[in-house]
């Protein structure tokens, strides 16, 4: 299509040309009329042989994209046509006798068309070059603006995830901790509510503090160890200090099956007046560093010097262990106790059991506290019966 | 020794009384463990629901903008 356009184009001045005079300066002839047929024939063919090389060549350069170019192909295919007629006219004749008023309207016709067309034509190509510049712009920005709103989507997706994960470990260690304590407190009330429905039943008997407390620490135990693989060993001790005011003493002990499996050989290293590496983590949670002292790695502990092996058979046997000293509200600073949580499992007493331990122990200990001052106060069992209903 | 710590260290001594609860406090343990599972299962239903009761109501919303 561009290429008849530019042929037309050419034709036109030359059509002109030589129609004007034929028709109006010269009477109408064969002569005349194959003439100016054959003068359009060869402007069109001219313009089409000439626009096609002129656009193959900026086609070949990379240039069609620039609409001046364009102007001056245009412009130089009038020209050719301008210099084609006025050579035609010559061989009929003279050049200047060819310009009359005619003539001169037909050039000045096409030439006005063509640079109404080229004018068109340059005005389309900047508004589309234009259009096409903002609109790649603003695809360019759409698509920064969806990465940018992609990548910050998927921060906030990565975020949120996060942080529903870590809300939901947090409550399933308060649930935890919840259900094992509202389990022991059930148990309590069904005792209760049994004992109420004996003929002669005590608040003691009912309450049995002594034995509560064993349930308190087994409970503590069975729980922790159940988050133990298969095979490995847990044991819970309760340390008091001694008679002689200065050594921590093994009171009870418990794996799961049997009671008291501490030695209790190794007083050199429970005096609370001992320092640097002779310290136990028992001694160390009553003392100043305490009242947690949390061991996730023996070894590793030991070689920083914060832990000390009694035995080297204790190597293999304790591999992770937590100690917490219960302040109790008694008079004396001495009415206080160490448990202790140990296991042959490297590692265990970290992340997020250290986390639940560091609730779950001193809420153990609370209520272990609440069930001696109970036993301790009503040691009587017939001093409290329950009243007749 | 406190009269309350020596009185502490009768009741922990007392190794039948360790004996008689350990079957009450696995069975302490184990109900728990059962609450747990109890509460994380109705903690899901409840999520589910919240999501499946949510979803009707955004989106028309979403259709109408």
């Amino acid at each position: 299509m561009p290429h008849s356009v530019h042929a037309l184009t050419a034709a036109a001045p030359l059509w002109f040309a030589q129609v004007a005079p034929a028709t109006n300066l010269a009477p109408p002839s064969w002569h005349n009329i194959v003439v100016n047929l054959l003068a359009l024939v060869a402007g069109v063919a001219a313009g089409g042989i000439f626009a096609y090389a002129g656009r193959r060549i900026l086609a070949k350069k990379g240039w069609e994209a620039y609409p001046h170019l364009l102007a001056v192909l245009d412009a130089a295919i009038v020209v050719l046509a301008g210099i084609l007629t006025s050579s035609m006219d010559l061989w009929k004749r003279s050049a200047w006798l060819s310009l009359d008023p005619y003539t001169l309207a037909a050039y000045g016709t096409a030439g006005g068309l063509l640079a109404g067309s080229l004018g068109m034509k340059w005005i389309i190509t900047v508004t589309k070059e234009s259009t096409k510049t903002t609109v790649d712009a603003l695809k360019a920005k759409i698509k920064d603006v969806e990465l940018s709103s992609d990548a910050r989507i998927k921060v906030i997706q990565t975020e949120s995830s996060e942080t529903i994960r870590a809300l939901e470990k947090e409550r399933d260690r308060v649930l935890r901790i919840e259900a094992v304590v509202g389990e022991v407190m059930q148990a309590k009330l069904s005792r209760l509510v049994a004992e109420l429905q004996k003929e002669n039943g005590t608040l003691a008997t009912a309450l049995a503090p002594e034995l509560q407390i064993h349930r308190l620490i087994q409970v503590l135990h069975g729980h922790v160890a159940k988050q133990l693989p298969t095979g490995s060993r847990l044991r819970v001790g309760i340390y008091l200090l001694g008679d002689d005011k200065i050594t921590l003493e093994p009171a009870f002990a418990w794996d799961g099956e049997k009671s008291n499996v501490f030695s209790g050989k190794y007083a050199e290293y429970m005096k609370i007046t001992s320092h640097g590496r002779a310290r136990s983590a028992v001694v160390q949670a009553w003392g100043p560093d305490g009242p947690f002292i949390f061991i996730a790695d023996g070894e590793e502990a030991e070689r920083q010097g914060r832990f000390c092996y009694f035995n080297p058979a204790q190597r293999q046997k304790l591999r992770s262990m937590v100690a917490y000293c219960h302040y109790m509200k008694g008079p004396s600073p001495d009415d206080a106790f160490v448990i202790t949580l140990d296991s042959d499992q490297a590692a265990f007493f970290s992340g997020d059991l250290e986390v639940e331990c560091r609730l779950l122990v001193p809420a153990f200990s609370r209520r272990i506290e609440l069930e001696l001052l109970a036993s301790f106060l009503a040691p009587n069992p017939q001093a409290s019966t329950i009243p007749p209903r | 020794m406190t009269a309350l710590m020596r009185h502490f260290r009768t009741v922990l001594s007392d190794e039948s009384a360790a004996r008689s609860v350990s079957q009450e406090a696995r069975e302490i343990v184990r109900r728990a463990e059962v609450t747990v599972e109890r509460h994380k299962t109705e903690n899901a239903s409840r999520q589910d629901r919240q999501l499946a009761e949510s979803k009707p109501q955004t989106e028309p919303k979403r259709s109408a903008a």
